[in-house]
């Protein structure tokens, strides 16, 4: 139910191939984080993986099946995902907002349930919402409205959760915050979760795997202390990463190149 | 700390539109070139429905029913179509300024009742086929619209009204060379363009009817999946919405109800745009509260709009979406304003 698995993907944009001939199988019940320079292809790979993208050859495989032959709605009972930045609605409340999670669960023409209802309240006390709950989701803060996001997502009550840069413009508190909760998601209910991220540190101390992508390629795959420490990394970035242990987790630090 | 308003607000908003739409209604069968007491209006209705007795004349009464009534309820048929076709296409193209007219219905529907009237409507009066030849400029302009716009698929909805810009235009240009050409009928082209009731009858009732109930019974069923686009094509995707048939659905309903009202009673500006913002300012922008409430608020406001329009200069009317306009047009401005208060 929770695997994934991508074979020799090509995704165009434009005359470009942003993805070229992308293999990766994740870990089922683990993170992955996707890292790589801007512009190395993360987006167009993690939106291709739940058909937001056509492809240009290749396929992609959800718990067995090919995502692009599915219905929108089979497909968002199966995976979940938040864009970079996600589109906030003015004037929605917070509990109708996460509320539509469970559109793939109700259907389009009928009301919600109390099965949905009841998943709905059960995700944001989780996510400690309940009391922002009728409150205007575009007048939360950075941190709450990003909670909300991933709420919206948890309430679709899928096994693979994909996200593309889920800390962009959070306080380091706040990063923390979501990274924390992905990753109780990922120990405790064994969602799969795959996520861009920017932040090798954040990436080292949170995902299970990492996946590098550099040139629309797949570099290097492994698990996330290995990947850190292989030189091929830095090439990537065309930085010197030392990696440091504090505490026993493990901090990136970059280092110009001369 | 700004909240989504709470169901009584709702229920009170909609309690008082139904006030107005009532009392609209009453008394729009009271004025007229016939004055008619509002009490004796009110008898009649009343004895219709079996209590007391009227005190109308035989010739008030047909005044009443065969005049003023079959106009009423086609006004509330034209209303509530527009407002809610207007209020349905701001959420499918999450654009405030879109009205019912935004893919080229008004352009196409001139240039069909321009044809009739010009090419086909000697020299006087407005043809009886008037109606359908509008219907089916309207209905090709659309489909012309969809067609250059990407259907839907994969395009940006920018795509599909940069498309209807561009037919509206060259419907408009058509209509425009038709209509100069042609002095004898100019002006009825302009009376026909201007939007009225004033042909209304209970055929024309029974003729608009059934397209306005299944078309915005699609609109008002599809606010579901309204609210779910508000969060933009990609998102309401990845939800699980079947982003393209909805869009489609949606767009053919309210464009089919719009050009079925615009047959009928010409072209009647700002209702679409007026009274869904008016209708969000009340009860918040949650499409499941806007679209039947501003089906019931489009009913009233057409209705109250064309009493005035009836009796301002009566005996003559002036053309309805003149008045229409004019009241549109500063309630407009007075929503801005207050929008732009409530967000800084």
């Amino acid at each position: 139910m929770n695997r994934v698995s991508v074979e020799h993907l090509t995704v165009l944009g434009g005359p470009q191939e942003v993805v070229r001939d992308v293999t990766v199988a994740f870990r089922p019940g683990r993170w992955t984080a996707i890292v790589g320079p801007n512009g190395a292809g993360k987006t167009s790979l993690v939106e291709s993986m739940v058909a937001l993208r056509r492809v240009a050859s290749g396929s992609v495989s959800v718990a067995g099946k090919d995502v692009h032959s599915l219905r929108e709605r089979e497909r968002a009972r199966l995976v979940a995902f938040i864009p970079q930045n996600p589109v906030v609605p003015v004037g929605m409340s917070v509990v109708d907002y996460v509320g539509l999670g469970r559109t793939a669960h109700h259907g389009i023409l009928q009301a919600m349930a109390m099965a949905d209802t009841r998943a709905v309240e059960e995700v944001m006390k989780r996510l400690n919402l309940t009391n922002l709950a009728q409150r205007d989701v575009a007048t939360l803060s950075g941190g709450e409205c990003q909670r909300a996001v991933i709420a919206r997502a948890l309430a679709q009550a899928t096994q693979i959760l994909v996200l593309d840069e889920p800390t962009t413009g959070l306080d380091v508190r706040h990063q923390f915050e979501i990274m924390q909760m992905l990753r109780r998601e990922v120990d405790e209910c064994e969602v799969t979760v795959i996520s861009t991220l920017h932040d090798l540190s954040l990436a080292g101390q949170y995902a299970d795997e990492m996946v590098v992508i550099h040139d629309a390629r797949v570099v290097l795959h492994g698990p996330t202390s290995e990947v850190l420490r292989s030189p091929e990394l830095g090439d990537c970035y065309d930085m010197d990463l030392r990696v440091v242990e504090v505490d026993g987790r493990d901090v990136v630090v970059p280092i110009q190149r001369v | 700390m700004p909240q989504p308003p709470h169901r009584r607000r709702v229920v009170v908003v909609t309690s008082l539109i139904v006030v107005v739409l009532v009392t609209a209604m009453v008394t729009g069968l009271s004025l007229g070139p016939m004055n008619i007491p509002f009490g004796d209006i009110v008898g009649n209705v009343l004895s219709h429905l079996g209590l007391g007795h009227s005190v109308v004349s035989p010739t008030q009464s047909l005044v009443i029913w065969q005049i003023r009534a079959p106009r009423i309820v086609l006004g509330s048929l034209v209303g509530a179509m527009l407002a809610t076709a207007g209020a349905t296409y701001q959420g499918v193209f999450r654009n405030p300024l879109a009205d019912p007219y935004l893919l080229g219905v008004a352009a196409g529907a001139g240039l069909g009742a321009t044809i009739a009237i010009v090419d086909l409507g000697g020299t006087t009066g407005i043809p009886t086929w008037t109606p359908w030849l509008a219907f089916a400029g309207a209905m090709l302009a659309v489909a012309t619209t969809w067609t250059i716009g990407g259907r839907g698929r994969f395009a940006s909805s920018t795509t599909l009204i940069l498309a209807g810009v561009a037919v509206a235009a060259l419907c408009t240009s058509a209509q425009t060379y038709l209509q100069q050409s042609s002095t004898v009928s100019i002006a009825r082209v302009y009376i026909w363009l201007l939007g009225s009731l004033s042909g209304a009858s209970w055929s024309r009732v029974t003729l608009l009817l059934p397209y306005v109930i299944v078309c915005a019974g699609v609109c008002v069923a599809s606010a579901r999946a309204l609210d779910v686009l508000s969060v933009g094509d990609v998102e309401a995707r990845a939800l699980g919405l079947p982003v393209t048939q909805v869009r489609f659905v949606v767009i053919v309903a309210s464009s089919f109800g719009t050009a079925a009202v615009v047959s009928v009673a010409g072209l009647i500006g700002f209702v679409g745009i007026i009274v869904p913002h008016m209708v969000r300012l009340a009860v918040g922008t949650s499409y499941r509260r806007v679209l039947p409430i501003s089906l019931i608020g489009g009913a009233a406001f057409l209705v109250v709009a064309d009493t005035v329009a009836r009796v301002v200069m009566s005996p003559s009317e002036l053309p309805l979406g003149v008045v229409t306009a004019l009241v549109g047009a500063p309630v407009f401005v007075i929503i801005l304003n207050s929008r732009r208060r409530s967000v800084s």
